[in-house]
């Protein structure tokens, strides 16, 4: 493990030689809304949706999309709104953007090229707290809406067998401890903060939890060993967290204690929607599994696209596809 | 020139029978050779091979493959390929596509290639195989096994429809065998996919559908042996017309007869010198039998009237010969130079129309000229029995006919003469400004919107998300380019914004393929669809995309950008192509450039600037032979205007009709032009060089356009509409092409002829005012 850890350093330091010019705007184009999605929200207002090249697109009626000013062009990962105006975006060069106008324009508040971590998700408590979460157990946290984000390493899930290592290597060498803890988490992949609970789900069955707003954090028991993309909760207060290929859990209502749902098809889940009855599964391959209870039923996207996220819009579902926006009806 | 023309007239007619024997036996000979012509359709025939894009595509063509391919899709009768019987069937047209000569078979794909493999993203890494199993049987089980592998694949809207009720099969054509080194017969090669393919493996339930250059030569060469058939309807009705001219069936014979002998010649002399007939312009020989009757017809007319007029049929044909060589030989020289000019335009198939054309023109010097004459001597009492001789009660209708045009020559009609063509070609310059490079429909433009080769095209690129119109940029860089960051960035950046553009379906490359493979990396996770900073993912990513995709060489110093298109009309391909030089500019770098271009599309944008590019130069080269020659016979600037000013309205006006007609200019059509002029120019010298003797001599414009019209006039109004009706017929052709073609051409017999009786002696009118006021 020592050994694989210090190779991976080295491989860091030779890459973080390579200059990396500094963020240019994203090209404005035809057909914004076609190119990969990967999230979508509404901010009260308007449904906004993140993507490839630097895409953000705003539309008012889930038909018609417009194309934001992004000052950069990575492949954006998450969206999230505090209220209709202020709202942040993340991906990848670790880059934080926010908004103040509902999601037309957007600035750079964090922009870290030379670190080679996407963000992978952005969650915010209100509209000053909020984390950005990503690969190799990336975390950031602000407490004033963005205007200095603080980075977090999360030692309590750092491996027993490393825990030791790492503190000695802070005392003797805080450089190289600084590198060792570049790669030795797991992604965190997702967020989902409800009141004062925080779950986070991520790579190899991650499974965590911050009863006190991300101070202190918990690692579940594994369920899964695979990566877990999707937590969500239901009305009867069960979590539900899906992954690769198709693999879903659901807990108990008390517990954080999972139990396996049966889904048919082993399409990975990205994330899950919830409706006043159902929880609507979204996943690779355009798969759209629909949880009620036990009972999963599988739809599919005649175009097969895998959909990466979804919002409800007036009775439909506006999904963000690896080939854009597209819209399908909710079962009822 | 007045002694050598005597000279010549003496030679010929001392040795009628020497001449006769001469031409029977050239006949004969180039008649033997003409029987092994053949129709002949290459690929690289139509591509300018000296334009910058096609050295990119010539440079590339062994690594990445040409632009000449084959796609075939079968379809299940159900809309759901998944059947034991589809799938049977499928594999068939495969195997058989493979071995058919001519194929390139390592590029033979389909989800039955051995290439069709899928990878997946498991819990401990990557998992794979081929898209259909080694044990694969066609029931519920394999072929719910082969359905997911087909998804994994992401091959749904290229290899199977997309909404599954085709699947494809493709392939790439070798213009030589590399074994035999035998040059590839297109014709023979769409023969076999009917005879090989679509016959013996459709069902009622699976259909077959192919498209691809070869395919589409193919049902042009099908559709063009109708050619033949309507060539005899023109024959027979200019037989008949021409009968009616003269009412006597030995100098009906002898135009007819004689401008067959032309196109005989034509096609031996083609043969002899080793080329064949393209589809394309099978139409020449019909343009050579039409001219040499227009000829022929001026000749009998001559002969006839000198035989009516009393003297034996020798003394007429000798003086005929002697009054037409000149006038005839310069209108079939400024013919055969103005094609001859066409072989400057670097495109192969024009260069052969060049020479088709050229030759055909030629011949008709001897054929109609010379040999017409001399065995219109031997007839005994060839009485024409005119129905224009100015004395039979008949002929007022004639007279009258002639009265009115000679009115032309009136300056107050003249002017109105004037100012309506000045208007008419106002309007067809406006209407020409319209007139769009390419074809302007999708499909094959040379075959009917309904014909099953265009309703198998709109068929795949309805059901596919590919077509075979696809484009390549071909990204030239430096050894190991794809593992560096910013130049896979700058691949990206520009296929994102080729993709935004109108008219682009999707693109794929090496760039786009190794964000893929990132993702995959990634546990599938699209939100990693992107190039990794890290070099060592990079490499990773990149590493795992294999030559065989046609995505890369060896040492990733030079990746394709391939895109697939909508259509390939000239709108289209414009638009895209210029939008890419903009964009090549903004993302090339002095390491990496976006070179254009290969693929089909790559071919269509190559050829539609050269044929832009030669359009003006061609008309300098044909306007010029004609004036040039125009200068030399009549030594007269003002007469040369009167032929060439008339000529140029026409032709401008048949580009406006073009507009109207949605054709565009084509290596096919581009031709179509000069013939126009061609055809035009004959009725215009033939009347001029009647008028200018009389001219010369001091007659005034009107007595010398009336004595000319009564020579010449009505074998000018003959012949005019005789041909225009001739080729209108061709509006029932199989082939579009002709049916565009036999419009045009009708559309300039005719007004050429217009332009020869009215706006040539209206401008006469006016150039020549001193000698009218003088003598009135």
């Amino acid at each position: 493990m020592i050994k694989k850890l210090i190779a991976t350093s080295i491989a860091v330091f030779v890459m973080q030689s390579e200059a990396i010019g500094s963020a240019s705007e994203a090209l404005r184009v035809a057909h914004p809304e076609k190119t990969l999605l990967t999230d979508i929200t509404n901010s009260g207002k308007k449904l906004v949706a993140v993507g490839k090249h630097g895409t953000i697109v705003y539309s008012d009626d889930g038909s018609s999309w417009e194309q934001a000013h992004v000052p950069i062009q990575s492949l954006l990962t998450a969206v999230e709104f505090a209220s209709a105006k202020r709202g942040w975006a993340c991906g990848h060069d670790a880059s934080i953007l926010n908004t103040t106008d509902g999601g037309v324009s957007w600035q750079i508040q964090q922009y870290l090229p030379d670190l080679e971590k996407p963000c992978l998700d952005i969650e915010f408590v209100d509209d000053k707290q909020g984390f950005a979460i990503g690969a190799y157990g990336m975390m950031y946290q602000t407490q004033d809406g963005g205007k200095s984000w603080t980075k977090r390493f999360l030692n309590e899930f750092v491996h027993p067998d490393d825990i030791e290592y790492l503190a000695e290597l802070k005392q003797d060498d805080p450089q190289a401890y600084e590198e060792e803890t570049q790669f030795i988490l797991p992604h965190f992949n997702r967020m989902l903060i409800d009141g004062n609970d925080i779950f986070l789900v991520g790579e190899m069955g991650l499974f965590a939890v911050s009863r006190d707003l991300g101070t202190t954090w918990t690692r579940i028991d594994e369920f899964y060993s695979g990566s877990l993309f999707a937590i969500n909760k239901n009305k009867k207060e069960q979590l539900i967290a899906a992954g690769l290929r198709g693999n879903t859990f659901i807990s108990d209502s008390k517990d954080v204690s999972f139990s396996p749902i049966n889904v048919e098809k082993a399409a990975t889940i990205n994330s899950i929607v919830s409706t006043d009855a159902a929880q609507i599964m979204l996943a690779n391959s355009g798969f759209v599994f629909t949880v009620e209870g036990e009972n999963v039923k599988t739809k599919q996207l005649k175009n097969g696209k895998s959909i990466l996220s979804g919002v409800l819009h007036n009775g439909q579902l506006v999904l963000a596809t690896e080939e854009g926006i597209q819209t399908i009806e909710v079962d009822r | 020139m007045q002694s050598i023309l005597n000279q010549l007239v003496y030679v010929v007619f001392r040795h009628r029978f020497m001449v006769i024997a001469l031409f029977a036996l050239a006949t004969v000979f180039l008649g033997y050779k003409s029987t092994h012509i053949q129709l002949d359709a290459s690929f690289n025939k139509n591509i300018p091979l000296n334009h910058d894009y096609m050295k990119v595509y010539l440079k590339h063509e062994k690594q990445f493959g040409g632009a000449n391919s084959i796609l075939i899709s079968v379809c299940d009768a159900d809309g759901d390929i998944f059947n034991p019987e589809f799938f049977t069937q499928l594999k068939a047209v495969h195997d058989q596509l493979y071995f058919i000569p001519g194929v390139n078979r390592p590029l033979v794909n389909s989800i039955f290639a051995p290439s069709a493999r899928f990878v997946e993203v498991v819990e401990d890494g990557f998992a794979g195989g081929p898209i259909i199993p080694a044990n694969f049987t066609a029931d519920a089980t394999g072929l719910a096994v082969v359905k997911q592998n087909i998804e994994k694949a992401k091959v749904v809207g290229r290899m199977v429809a997309s909404d599954y009720s085709c699947a494809m099969v493709s392939a790439q054509l070798m213009e030589t065998d590399p074994q035999t080194q035998q040059k590839l017969d297109t014709l023979a090669f769409a023969k076999k996919l009917e005879s090989e393919i679509r016959e013996p493996l459709s069902t009622d339930k699976v259909s077959i559908h192919i498209i691809g250059f070869a395919k589409m030569a193919g049902d042009i060469a099908d559709g063009a042996k109708d050619v033949v058939f309507f060539f005899a309807i023109a024959i027979l009705f200019t037989f008949i017309m021409v009968w009616l001219f003269c009412k006597s069936f030995k100098l009906t014979l002898l135009p007819i007869a004689c401008s067959l002998i032309a196109v005989v010649w034509q096609l031996g002399l083609l043969s002899v010198l080793g080329f064949g007939l393209d589809p394309m312009s099978i139409l020449v020989p019909f343009l050579v039998f039409a001219i040499g009757v227009s000829h022929g017809v001026q000749m009998i007319n001559a002969i006839g009237k000198k035989v009516s007029e009393g003297v034996s049929s020798k003394v007429a044909a000798e003086a005929s010969f002697k009054a037409l060589l000149i006038p005839g030989g310069i209108a079939l020289l400024s013919d055969t130079i103005g094609f001859m000019t066409l072989l400057a335009i670097d495109i192969g198939i024009i260069r052969e129309l060049a020479i088709t054309a050229s030759l055909g023109v030629a011949v008709i010097i001897f054929t109609n000229l010379i040999l017409l004459p001399v065995l219109a001597s031997y007839f005994k009492s060839s009485k024409m029995h005119r129905v224009d001789d100015g004395k039979a009660k008949a002929n007022s209708v004639f007279t009258k006919l002639r009265e009115s045009l000679v009115l032309a020559t009136d300056r107050r009609y003249a002017a109105v003469i004037l100012l309506v063509s000045a208007g008419l070609f106002a309007f067809g310059y406006w209407q020409s400004k319209d007139m769009r490079i390419g074809d302007l429909h999708a499909g094959a433009p040379a075959l009917h919107e309904d014909a099953r080769y265009n309703l198998d095209t709109f068929l795949i690129s309805d059901r596919y998300e590919i077509s075979s119109d696809i484009l390549k940029v071909l990204v030239e860089a430096y050894p190991a380019a794809c593992t560096e960051h910013d130049t896979m960035d700058r691949v990206s950046r520009f296929q994102w914004r080729v993709e935004n553009l109108e008219g682009v379906q999707s693109a794929v490359s090496l760039s786009s393929v190794a964000q893929a493979v990132n993702a995959g990396y990634n546990e599938g996770n699209l939100k990693w669809q992107t190039l990794p900073r890290n070099g060592a993912s990079l490499v990773q990513a990149t590493s795992r995309v294999e030559t065989s995709t046609g995505l890369l060489n060896g040492d990733c110093s030079v990746m394709p950008i391939i895109i697939f298109m909508d259509d390939h009309k000239a709108e289209t391909i414009d638009h895209v192509v210029s939008q890419i030089k903009l964009f090549a500019k903004e993302e090339g770098t002095d390491r990496v450039s976006f070179k254009l271009a290969s693929g089909p599309i790559g071919v269509m944008a190559a050829t539609n600037e050269s044929v832009a590019a030669a359009q003006l130069p061609m008309m300098i080269y044909v306007y010029g032979a004609v004036i040039i020659l125009c200068l030399i016979s009549f030594r007269s600037i003002r007469a040369t205007i009167a032929v060439v000013l008339p000529l140029y309205i026409v032709s401008t006006l048949a580009q406006a009709l073009m507009v109207k007609l949605e054709i565009g200019l084509t290596v096919s059509t581009l031709p179509v032009i000069a013939l126009g002029v061609g055809i035009g120019v004959d009725y215009g010298i033939y009347i001029l060089s009647s008028m200018m003797n009389q001219l010369k001599q001091g007659m005034p414009l009107s007595a010398a356009y009336r004595n000319a019209l009564a020579e010449r006039g009505s074998a000018v109004l003959f012949t005019g509409i005789t041909l225009a009706i001739g080729v209108s017929t061709w509006i029932f052709s199989a082939l579009k092409f002709q049916v565009d073609m036999g419009i045009l051409l009708t559309f300039m017999f005719l007004v050429n002829m217009l332009g020869a009786v009215l706006l040539l002696p209206a401008i006469g009118t006016f150039i020549w005012p001193d000698q009218k006021k003088k003598c009135e």
